[in-house]
């Protein structure tokens, strides 16, 4: 129950700091292009708006929402109540996943993806890794500079392969122990392969999970703060 | 109720904390006194499990901290030494979100925010706050749960006059409902007013601890300081005020009316905590 009001309250939190906002002008703007774009294109485009952003949105998000309570000291507060680093970790992932799912379903739906079940699947799980590589990077950095030396770095080491494998430059069923690859398999859904891509994306979220579990039971015992 | 012993701990190689034992009983105020940096608060994130890589034992509630769960934290409240409050929040939607993560009894928010003479800031964003309304939430955010032992790391610190005394009124309203009470400050008369025992902390170990009565009457009683004029020129006289009778020139003064002034000089905790350790306070 205390993770249910929690996850309502990141809710609450993307409301008041302009996020929510921020993802219905993206989805509009997303909406506008996909229109434009002639029909043979839709597809492969709007795999690659949702992966960048619906579920890649989630890293800057996610670790601007940390940074922000850093910067308050709101870390300190939390720390001493009986939330569950697990709780927070989770509330925070659940909230952008939801957020990230409703937008990336109203893109795939608009391009006409077939099997939306597999395109929603892909859109939440990578939100869920992305959000949780954000939630990382912001525990464990000091500055705002800091957390964008960071994320430039990581977005590309998650992104540039699985363009690669989009664009078909480079292709092989072992790329989908990428996670960015099996997201975007899973988008696609053109694979017989979606069961190996939820391995290999679960398999991920897990590690990172257990690494930021570690890392933000850290962050909560520190007093520091940060300035931004 | 809280019972340390021998604990040392520091952030860096070089030793900081260290030797601290002490016990505190139940419904007691528990002083730690001390200038900047001397490890106050770092004290305090030991006690509150939030430091646990110290050395010795630290058993609240006789659970060893270091191995505090998450249920540990329904029974204590902490209010740091800065603001850790939702800026974006209003008072209220802040006191309600943290009351929100506890189970068990709650404590009233209007009766709360009409105590600390916020209520009618309640909907104001807290990033439109000055310092000390700041402050004030941060306490009764600590207490929100009704939690049984309180850590309050410089409550009244950059309040004014009333609302510090509003606030030293509450803490001592806590004290008579049965709570235990920690309280960092390196304000003597606070120390002074409100607690049944202090520690005095200096570069991280402890260099005395006893009621601030007794730590005052230590150093023996005060002066009597007067003066008189004889033969035109103006003299300044002391005597203890235990060996009064002692002093014939005091008591011939006396009896012929010559005295110019006359004060006793009561040692105050902040001078006793200057002899001991050397130091003075903030
Ligand atoms: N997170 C930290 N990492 C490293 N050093 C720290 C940290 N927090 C505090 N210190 C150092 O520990 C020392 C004691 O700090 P502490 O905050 O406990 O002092 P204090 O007695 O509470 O002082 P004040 O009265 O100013 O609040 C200081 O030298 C400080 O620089
Ligand atoms: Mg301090």
């Amino acid at each position: 129950m205390r993770l249910l009001r929690l996850t309502l309250g990141e809710f609450y939190f993307q409301f008041k700091y302009g996020i929510l906002l921020l993802y219905c002008l993206i989805t509009v703007v997303y909406l506008c292009v996909l229109g434009m774009i002639p029909q043979g294109a839709k597809i492969t485009t709007a795999v690659i708006l949702v992966f960048t952003d619906p579920a890649a949105m989630g890293l800057f998000f996610l670790g601007a929402v940390v940074l922000l309570e850093k910067s308050q000291r709101v870390n300190c507060s939390l720390a001493v109540t009986p939330i569950k680093v697990s709780e927070y970790i989770l509330a925070k992932v659940i909230a952008f996943m939801i957020t990230g799912t409703i937008v990336g379903g109203i893109l795939c739906i608009f391009a006409g993806i077939e099997q939306l079940f597999f395109a929603l699947l892909g859109t939440a799980l990578s939100s869920v890794l992305f959000s949780l590589c954000g939630l990382l990077i912001a525990v464990k950095i000091h500055s705002l500079n800091q957390f964008l030396l960071a994320t430039v770095p990581l977005e590309i080491v998650l992104c540039i392969p699985a363009f690669l494998y989009l664009f078909n430059v480079i292709r092989s069923p072992f790329m989908l122990i990428h996670p960015g690859v099996a997201a975007i398999e899973l988008l696609k859904n053109s694979t017989d392969f979606w069961y190996l891509c939820i391995i290999s994306l679960v398999f991920w979220i897990g590690v990172v999970f257990y690494i930021s579990k570690k890392a933000t039971a850290k962050f909560f015992a520190q007093m520091g703060g940060v300035k931004l | 109720m809280i019972k340390v012993e021998n604990v040392s701990f520091s952030y860096t190689k070089a030793p900081f904390i260290s030797n601290i034992s002490f016990q505190v009983e139940p419904g007691e105020i528990f002083g730690f006194l001390g200038p900047s940096g001397a490890g106050k608060s770092t004290l305090q994130k030991i006690l509150i499990g939030m430091l646990t890589s110290y050395n010795g034992s630290v058993k609240v509630n006789g659970l060893e901290v270091k191995n505090h769960d998450n249920s540990f934290y329904e029974t204590i409240g902490v209010d740091f030494e800065f603001p850790s409050l939702y800026e974006k929040l209003t008072a209220r939607q802040n006191l309600n979100f943290f009351s929100s993560l506890y189970s068990g009894e709650k404590r009233n928010i209007e009766e709360l925010l009409s105590k600390v003479g916020l209520l009618s800031d309640a909907e104001k964003r807290v990033s439109d706050f000055s310092k000390g309304m700041k402050s004030r939430l941060n306490f009764i955010k600590s207490i929100v749960h009704n939690p049984s032992i309180l850590f309050l790391d410089e409550p009244t610190s950059g309040l004014d006059p009333t609302n510090s005394s509003l606030l030293k009124d509450m803490i001592l309203a806590e004290k008579a409902s049965g709570k235990t009470i920690i309280l960092t400050t390196h304000n003597m008369e606070d120390a002074a007013k409100l607690c049944d025992r202090v520690v005095f902390i200096v570069d991280g170990s402890m260099k005395a601890m006893d009621t601030p009565h007794n730590l005052i009457m230590r150093k023996g009683a005060g002066l009597l300081k007067y003066s008189y004029q004889k033969d035109g020129i103006e003299y300044v006289s002391e005597c203890p005020l235990n060996a009064t009778h002692k002093d014939e020139t005091l008591l011939s003064l006396i009896h012929s009316n010559q005295l110019l002034t006359i004060h006793s000089q009561e040692q105050t905790l902040g001078d006793v905590f200057m002899e001991i350790t050397g130091r003075k306070l903030s």
